[in-house]
């Protein structure tokens, strides 16, 4: 935590936020009121604690069929695994058919996929009573844990992706991404003290995995070099390309790091990236892991390369509304290249579907998409139609630099939406400069 | 003779005792979420409900005020989405222009001011004292989201507080 943090938790003490006068009154005649609880306590079978401990080599290498294998039991896949086509699940992949029960609930761990990059753990839950949902029927699960060589390994949650097989049954796919080196025989245990919310227990299970599989080559390099990047010192602690993807990790003290550069090959080729997120503690530096997409075993150096964003006259970055007819589709104006263009548009009953090509001035940089954009309906006269109720969404595929914006309005009144005849979207005023003269390489070789 | 108290009044009893004692911080979670008072308290009104008819499935008292305070941030989510608001389920923001803004007079000014999902995580990293991981929970977001939720808070923060960059 720095200083402001500190400042800030400080003065939160402080000054507190004003609470309405009598609120203490009337959450006390609340509880005095509350009805009889609509579910009787159950009284449960005893359940049996059954845990079993797995120490087992695990040689078992299925190369690119695991995927298939996976696909067949149900878990949740992705098409292109949770990279990108290229990337795709991870080739250096075991069984495992490990499992430990405690609170009614048995984890079984059915398979992982490890290398250089990134872990996937593929899991399946069953439980002697239905798994928590929440309102929304998902799952109230936590991320599992994991540590490797007796050390916490980060991020876990960060990539996690369920399905429902039952009531009783749940699948479970998680990815973290490995920050440091670790030894082909690697030492795992993967661990919940919480599997769901409010469950607490135990279920522990330790591996060794052996991740020195024959298949694919990885790069992996700790130049531990330092890097300025708007006026922030960082150091590039690790560099991967693996069957499973890509990326580097950011270490430094202080802050979070700049997202404002791009991340460039030895070919002149910019590859696409994305923060996936940050590590810190109250007394070690912040690591953050950068992934990045079609990085070669091969390369030679990357370079680090800042950009700013500027703006017409210097003013503040800001964005411009762009108005059409639905009729004149596709729709932009004079800021497309460091913008978008809307290409089609699809008005239903409960939601717009509308899709944004990114202009080659943003797209140049290995498919970056900006910040993407957002739409609204006018009548014929101009006026925002009336929607109640609207939510938005927005997906960005990097291979096509597509922007899928939905607005959903599950309110919205079907004569209301009759009168849409016209469109506007933000357009945003600034471009990208990059700056060279501040440019960092990462010799690889 | 004593009358002991049967299981389910002492259930009553020490829920009652729980929610008295996080009360306040429920009416901060849920206050960030939404933009008055008087909604703010029908959240934590809709959320103690709930939490009462689930007390038995809590097993670990410790971990009630993360519990009670998932549930009012899911109550105000809930409500404001009645509300008829625009609300963003991805993590970008409002993409409308910088305007010149007055410094806030104290921090609750400042963090109102605040985009909403900001909003959230800096009631619970802030006042609430709860780690990243543990907002990340109580909000049900990855922890990288709520490190850029913050991130971007304390830029705002830092401008409208008139705080030096420290």
């Amino acid at each position: 935590m720095n200083e402001f943090d500190k400042r800030m938790r400080g003065r939160a003490r402080a000054e507190d936020c004003p609470i309405p006068a009598d609120f203490d009154g009337r959450l006390e005649t609340l509880l005095e009121t509350l009805p009889q609880q609509k579910t009787a306590r159950r009284f449960s079978r005893p359940r049996k604690f059954v845990k079993h401990i797995l120490v087992a080599a695990l040689a078992a290498i299925f190369g690119t069929s695991v995927c298939g294998v996976f696909a067949a039991s149900g878990y949740p896949v992705r098409p292109g695994g949770f990279g990108s086509a290229a990337e795709g699940f991870q080739p250096y992949s075991a069984q495992v058919g490990a499992s430990v029960t405690d609170q009614g609930y048995t984890l079984s761990l059915d398979g992982i996929g490890m290398d250089e990059a990134f872990i996937t753990l593929y899991a399946t839950i069953t439980g002697e009573e239905p798994i928590p949902k929440d309102e929304w029927g998902e799952p109230e699960l936590w991320a599992l844990r994991l540590r490797a060589e007796g050390e916490e390994l980060e991020f876990w949650g960060q990539d996690q992706e369920t399905e429902w097989v039952d009531d009783y049954t749940l699948k479970v796919s998680q990815r973290c991404p490995v920050l440091r080196t670790l030894p082909e025989q690697v030492e795992l245990q993967i661990y919940s003290d919480e599997l769901f919310y409010g469950v607490s227990g135990d279920w522990s299970l330790n591996l060794l995995v052996d991740k020195s599989a024959p298949d694919g080559e990885s790069l992996v390099v700790e130049p531990n070099q330092a890097v300025t990047l708007h006026g922030g010192r960082w150091k590039v602690s690790k560099v991967v390309v693996a069957p499973s993807g890509g990326g580097l990790v950011l270490t430094g003290a202080g802050d979070y790091p700049p997202s404002n550069f791009f991340i460039r090959d030895d070919q002149g080729n910019y590859l696409y990236k994305e923060n996936y997120g940050t590590v810190s503690s109250p007394l070690l530096p912040i690591s953050n892991f950068i992934a990045f997409y079609g990085g070669r075993t091969d390369m030679e150096f990357l370079t680090i390369v800042p950009y700013e964003r500027v703006s017409p006259d210097g003013e503040p970055a800001g964005n411009h509304r762009v108005f059409g007819s639905l009729d004149g589709l596709p729709l932009t104006d004079g800021s497309a290249e460091d913008g978008y263009t809307l290409l089609t548009l699809d008005i239903g009953e409960e939601q717009a579907v509308a899709t944004f090509q990114t202009g080659q001035g943003l797209y140049q940089y290995g498919g970056y998409g900006g910040f993407g954009t957002e739409f609204g309906l006018l009548d014929g006269d101009g006026a925002e139609l009336e929607l109640g109720d609207t939510y938005l969404n927005r997906d960005y595929d990097r291979e096509t630099g597509i922007w899928t914006v939905t607005i959903s309005y599950p309110d919205a009144d079907p004569a209301e939406l009759a009168r849409a005849e016209r469109v506007w979207f933000w357009q945003p005023d600034d471009t990208i400069r990059v700056l060279e003269d501040q440019a960092v390489t990462i010799d690889l070789s | 003779m004593e009358l002991v108290p049967t299981a389910a009044e002492r259930a009553r009893e020490q829920f009652s005792a729980v929610v008295t004692r996080h009360g306040r911080s429920l009416f901060r979670a849920a206050r960030a979420v939404l933009d008055s008072d008087a909604d703010a308290e029908d959240a934590v009104g809709e959320a103690v409900l709930r939490a009462w008819q689930s007390w038995d499935r809590l097993r670990t008292p410790e971990a009630a005020r993360a519990w009670l305070l998932k549930i009012v941030v899911n109550c105000a989510y809930e409500l404001r989405k009645k509300q008829g608001r625009v609300t963003y389920t991805d993590e970008l923001e409002r993409l409308a222009g910088a305007t010149e803004e007055e410094p806030a007079h104290g921090l609750w000014e400042a963090v109102l001011r605040l985009p909403e999902e900001q909003r959230a995580a800096v009631v619970l990293y802030y006042y609430e004292e709860l780690n990243v991981a543990e907002t990340a929970k109580t909000l049900g977001v990855a922890q990288g989201t709520v490190k850029s939720r913050l991130s971007r808070a304390r830029e705002r923060l830092r401008e409208l507080l008139n705080e030096e960059e420290s």
